[in-house]
């Protein structure tokens, strides 16, 4: 259900990204030259800009095998999905409803 | 709390009919015979919960609505509020005092959870431990084994008590410490609640308040606090606390010794973990160099002190916060691995589908250049 979920924000991402969007998220570096903790550490800041966008990191596709960027949605928000753009360098942008990160004392 | 104000909007506009009719059934009084959902009070209050129930569940921090009565023994909509939200005082404040003329209540809870024994492993793809009955929870007899409940003995204020997890052992020119989170050990920064603030030369204790009834007397001073401030400018969630002597083996519960190497993650590593909640729990990482916001309370229930931001994060699958929750704070990630694991990460918060960890390395470089020296897990 929640890989559902994954791939349907995913897919919601895609269709809504503009190109405006994805230029305005990367950088001039060739895609091919940066790692996706260079691509992280040149957007996360944008992208935390966002509303309920809580994280940024570097995860893997649903195959297990495909590097990708993932962005952590404190809860479902259409606006963002769709300033979200489609990839960033050679990575696909896979957005989740990862909920709050809070500490975790009782 | 943008719901709120649409809650607002709306109960405005039903305000004014609703009242006329209200009146004359007489909501507001003293509701008569059994109180069950033939009660004409109950049933107005149920319309109203599922009217306006829909609206307040979009609010981070709602857990859920009731019907129940108010000081006054008038139905009321009850509205449960997470305590573990940092908004959680700014949104019981921002209630409308009425929803269709029924009055509302805030309570302030924790998570609902269904109350039976819970399920171990955390997100799949590795084999999880069998169940254990080793209490995480309970006084030990010194030396006492770590990945058990602690915390500063001072840690009670706004009418609740807090505490978290004594992680694991380090140590710095030969002298061993306690190694825990910032808002484990050393959060409460203002005198608010308390009266106090967290000092070094504080004890810190097995178990933490929130497993003796907040009790201080009923636990043991293992170490004394000295205060690093890991928080907030820098990028690690630690602090740590003097062994007192005699009283804290380098054993983990249920993990054993570990080894006094440490090991960075790789994305699908196999994981474990031995904490106050949870117990021993395993996992695999899902994600590396996260860039992460979290929002800090000032004390213990207490208003939001700031929020940080933290980058190059270890992310760990945790369905159903079945490999790390609340209480958990504090226990060291270690690879999952059956004699003398590496260290990980350090676990420091999480949401109910990640937890997150600071990568160990980074946390022992903090507090090599904070006490002076070089910091080294303690183990085999």
């Amino acid at each position: 259900m929640k890989i559902k979920w994954v791939i349907l924000l995913a897919a919601l991402s895609a269709t809504f990204a503009g190109t405006g969007c994805q230029r305005a998220m990367t950088t001039n570096q060739p895609a091919a030259e940066q790692t996706a903790a260079a691509i992280i550490n040149q957007n996360s800041e944008r992208l935390l800009a966002l509303p309920d966008v809580v994280g940024v990191y570097e995860g893997l596709m649903p195959d297990g095998k495909t590097h990708c960027i993932k962005v952590m949605l404190s809860k479902n928000n259409p606006a963002t999905l769709k300033q979200l753009p489609a990839s960033l360098g050679n990575y696909p942008v896979v957005a989740e409803v990862t909920g709050k990160v809070r500490p975790l004392t009782r | 709390m943008k719901v709120i104000e649409n809650l607002y909007k709306s109960v405005l506009r039903t305000a004014a009919c609703l009242s006329t009719v209200t009146l004359a059934i007489g909501v507001f009084a003293q509701p008569a015979g059994l109180l069950d959902r033939n009660n004409h009070g109950i049933q107005t209050a149920i319309a109203a919960q599922e009217k306006h129930t829909p609206m307040l569940m979009q609010e981070p921090g709602v857990l859920g609505t009731a019907v129940s009565l108010d000081d006054n023994g008038n139905p009321a909509v009850v509205v449960y509020i997470d305590r573990a939200d940092p908004n959680a005082q700014a949104l019981a404040h921002s209630l409308p005092p009425g929803l269709d003329n029924v009055p509302t209540r805030a309570i302030l809870t924790d998570k609902f959870i269904a109350f039976r024994k819970p399920t171990r492993g955390g997100g799949g793809g590795t084999t999880n431990p069998p169940p254990s009955t080793v209490s995480h929870t309970a006084i030990q007899a010194a030396p006492i084994q770590l990945g058990t409940s602690g915390g500063w003995s001072k840690d009670l204020a706004n009418g609740y008590c807090c505490g978290g997890t004594l992680g694991s052992l380090v140590q710095v020119n030969g002298v061993q410490y306690i190694l825990s989170n910032y808002h484990v050990f050393e959060s409460d920064i203002v005198a608010g609640g308390n009266g106090v603030t967290a000092q070094t030369g504080d004890n810190i204790v097995q178990p933490g308040l929130i497993d003796v009834n907040c009790n201080a007397s009923s636990s043991q001073t293992v170490a004394s606090l000295v205060r690093v401030g890991s928080l907030p400018n820098n990028n690690v969630d630690c602090s740590v606390a003097q062994v007192a002597p005699g009283m804290v083996s380098s054993s983990i519960l249920e993990v054993g010794p570990i080894s006094s190497s440490t090991v960075g993650a790789s994305l699908n590593q196999n994981v474990k973990k031995s904490g106050r909640t949870t117990g021993l729990t395993a996992s695999y990482v899902s994600g590396l160099n996260a860039t992460i916001q979290v929002s800090y309370q000032n004390e213990c229930a207490g208003g939001t002190a700031f929020t940080k931001t933290f980058s190059g994060q270890i992310v760990v699958a945790n369905s159903n916060s079945t490999f790390l929750n609340s209480g958990d704070s504090g226990s060291l990630m270690v690879e999952n691995t059956s004699t003398n694991p590496r260290a990980v990460g350090l676990l420091f918060a999480g949401s109910s589908t990640q937890a997150i960890a600071n990568p160990i390395n980074d946390v022992l470089s903090f507090l090599g250049s904070k006490l002076g020296g070089s910091a080294s897990m303690v183990g085999n």
